[in-house]
């Protein structure tokens, strides 16, 4: 029974990898935010490396589509992770952007690496390329989610169902969590781990910029918010830092009071881009 | 160490290894428990002393309680029984002691709330103190006569190895000592039952990577304050999710011991014995868990008086089992509620069943079923959200969200999806014991699309749900 299992796994196996070389089914967007961050991921290292743009940052950023930018930007922000996190994917790759976007809003995150260490995995990096199925938007699970639901074959939500009772409760909880300090020693090594990075970046010939998303506007003026940008403007001036201006919180609409709705993504990726092309930054 | 990492199963390659060598025949003992300790200590090599130090209490006390003279035999007996529920209560409960009797910023209020949660602490202290009750009470004496060696230092090798076999060590099955012990001889490759081994290690790896760890992807949006911003139905799958995942997640890893457990020649008891099935809260216990809910029922619920003393005593000792088995899960009150629900379920389940005899259609057995399903369900979340405020906000936000919130597709259907294996794992045994036999030669088959899913859909690696108790 043992040998005929093998057999059958082996056969399911190679039957599975001729139909994705073969038939190139449409993949769905990724069953939950950590797929999406290893598709995002595994994309940009095989197949967008040496980009002109890109978008390095947390939940708040991944927001901001691909799709939504124009051509020769990518977003490599990363839902649930830090912006190091990122950083440490472009510093692994050999071919670097000519600018990159560094988000500022929680610089004092810590580093997580699964992804990258998951992505960059020696023994997995050949195998993604010879087996697709090895890619992780080829989970079988992954590529029946379209056959259900059509809508999921683009990769995109850009619309969400905003309920002004549901986000004030969110937006209560979220005042409540910034009056809580963060850690000075999380600030300092952040600060230390955000200037060595971009330093080791910037001797590749990467071009920094570090911009910052908007976040509701009751939620500035509060301890953690405060804080940690007090320092960040200390540490990171703007005549020695390129920074992008702050954005109006007011022009945007927040699903839960930090990140920005669906629906206001375009808009304020009309405005990050415009932003930017003020600034010279021009893929 | 989890068992579906890469060092672990360079562990257990080594380890299997050197254990069946000709040369190391005499070995086999020291090296079992020599990858046990390794296993253990291989995060946190700082909690290796713990288990050392309930290793040796257990061994002198039960050589002193089995070899000693009579008058001594109690003392060792209660002292190592002391000893073992100290540990446990020091380790695992002094968090939850400081929050409810000192200023947590005071001395020891702060002392309390720094000491560590050594991993499967709960386990080994349970197997320590079966191994003193069971000689004690000279538990089947003829094979313990055997057993219970006169050489001090053996007997510490053999005690070592029943509190620190890797496989059981951090999540169990609990085994008694007196199922376990008598097994400890020397093994022979030729005795492994290779079936039972592969088809435990593939339904248990099936289980954990496939269905719980994508599942808890899912699951993980019960949390506050995230949940509130759900609908109705999205709320309901995620529950349903979480019963699903929390059920794969630990009969899964219990599937995996078991596999393991043959392969090195020691049959572990069966944890899980589709629990979902269940048509009352007393069946439920007798299918979920199993080696808790028999542990707790043979040394504590029985030497309470179990149901000897009359209805009255009967409903305390329900609860005050239940109420302490919820506890063992975790130092809160959650838990300690969780448990008392189950303890009211079983008494009320007790006192009207004198009363309500439903009748034994399809029906009626289909309800019953249900209903014990979405009351175990709707439990789960106090595992789940630890916190009771944001359990009672969830239970809410359950009722108020019904034309508000976001329905999300993707979380429903994924939990729909990965949930068909393990409802169809429960009706096939429902509709027929003998299915798996009548499978006949799509058996491999089956068994082979589980391996393939299991290399081309597993999700994001977890540690296992009960590692945390």
């Amino acid at each position: 029974m043992i040998k005929k299992t093998i057999i059958a796994a082996i056969a399911l196996f190679i039957i599975y990898n001729v139909i994705l070389v073969w038939a190139h089914p449409i993949a769905g967007p990724g069953q939950n935010q950590w797929q999406k961050n290893r598709i995002t991921v595994e994309d940009y290292v095989d197949n967008f490396q040496g980009i002109p743009v890109v978008i390095a940052g947390t939940s708040l950023s991944a927001r901001l589509y691909t799709s939504l930018l124009p051509t020769g930007y990518y977003n490599l922000a990363l839902s649930g992770e830090s912006i190091y996190d990122v950083l440490d994917i472009v510093k692994r790759c050999s071919k670097k952007p000519k600018y990159l976007l560094i988000e500022s809003n929680f610089y004092y995150s810590k580093p997580d690496k699964t992804v990258s260490e998951g992505v960059f995995n020696p023994l997995m990096m050949p195998l993604r390329k010879w087996l697709p199925s090895f890619r992780e938007e080829n989970q079988p699970a992954n590529l029946l989610m379209p056959l259900f639901n059509k809508g999921s074959a683009g990769k995109n939500n850009t619309s969400e169902k905003l309920d002004s009772n549901i986000q004030n409760k969110l937006l209560i909880g979220r005042i409540a969590e910034y009056q809580q300090v963060p850690d000075s020693n999380l600030i300092t090594n952040g600060i230390g781990r955000l200037k060595k990075d971009i330093a080791e970046l910037q001797s590749k010939g990467v071009k920094v910029i570090l911009f910052e998303i908007p976040i509701n506007c009751k939620l500035y003026n509060t301890p953690k918010y405060q804080v940690a940008e007090e320092r960040l403007n200390k540490e990171f001036p703007s005549e020695k830092y390129q920074r992008m201006p702050m954005p109006d919180c007011r022009a945007y609409q927040y699903a839960d009071g930090e990140h920005i709705a669906f629906q206001s993504a375009v808009k304020f990726a009309d405005w990050f881009v415009g932003e930017l092309k003020k600034m010279g930054v021009k893929p | 160490m989890l068992f579906n990492t890469l060092p672990f199963l360079i562990l257990l390659l080594v380890t299997f290894t050197v254990y069946y060598m000709p040369w190391f025949a005499k070995w086999q003992l020291p090296v079992l428990v020599a990858a046990s300790f390794f296993f253990y200590a291989y995060s946190y090599p700082a909690f290796l002393a713990l288990l050392l130090v309930s290793a040796a209490i257990n061994t002198y006390a039960s050589y002193k309680v089995f070899h000693g003279n009579d008058h001594t035999r109690k003392f060792f007996a209660t002292s190592g029984v002391i000893a073992n529920l100290a540990l446990l209560i020091f380790f695992k409960y002094s968090p939850f002691i400081s929050r409810m009797a000192f200023d947590p910023h005071g001395d020891v209020g702060a002392f309390l709330l720094s000491i560590p949660l050594p991993i499967g602490i709960s386990f080994f202290t349970f197997h320590g103190i079966s191994l003193l009750v069971d000689v004690y009470k000279k538990r089947d004496l003829e094979i313990y006569g055997g057993v219970i060696d006169k050489n001090f230092w053996k007997h510490g090798l053999k005690t070592s190895l029943y509190i620190a076999f890797f496989p059981q060590l951090v999540a169990g099955p609990i085994t008694k000592s007196y199922a376990f012990m008598p097994q400890i001889y020397q093994k022979y490759i030729k005795d492994i039952h290779w079936e039972a081994a592969f088809k435990n290690l593939v339904l248990g790896y099936f289980m954990k990577m496939v269905i719980a760890d994508n599942i808890k992807d899912q699951t993980f949006w019960i949390s506050y304050p995230f949940f509130q911003a759900y609908s109705t139905p999205t709320l309901l799958a995620m529950i349903y999710g979480y019963s699903i995942q929390i059920f794969s997640d630990f009969a899964g890893y219990s599937m995996i011991a078991l596999g393991l457990g043959e392969l090195f020649g020691y049959h572990l008891p069966v944890n899980f014995n589709f629990p979902y099935i269940s048509r009352t809260f007393s069946e439920f216990w007798t299918r979920w868990h199993i080696s808790l809910s028999s542990w707790l029922r043979e040394y504590l619920y029985f030497p309470l008086g179990g149901n000897r003393k009359g209805n009255a005593r009967t409903y305390l000792n329900l609860m005050i089992v239940m109420f302490l088995g919820g506890l063992w899960h975790g130092a809160a009150w959650s838990y300690a509620i969780w448990g008392s629900f189950h303890g009211l379920a079983l008494a009320a389940e007790r006192f009207f069943g004198v009363f309500i005899k439903p009748r034994e259609t399809k029906l009626v057995k289909g309800l019953q079923m249900l209903a014990v399903f979405i009351f175990v369900t709707f439990a789960w979340l106090l595992f789940k959200l630890p916190n009771f405020d944001d359990a009672i906000l969830y239970v809410k936000a359950i009722f108020n969200n019904t034309h508000s919130g976001q329905t999300n597709f993707g979380i429903i259907f994924y939990i729909i999806l990965y949930s068909i294996p393990v409802v169809l794992f429960h009706l096939f045994h429902l509709a027929e014991a003998g299915v798996e036999k009548r499978l006949g030669f799509l058996k491999p088959l089956l068994y082979g699309f589980l391996v393939f899913t299991i290399i081309v859909n597993s999700g994001r690696t977890g540690s296992f749900i009960y590692f945390q108790f």
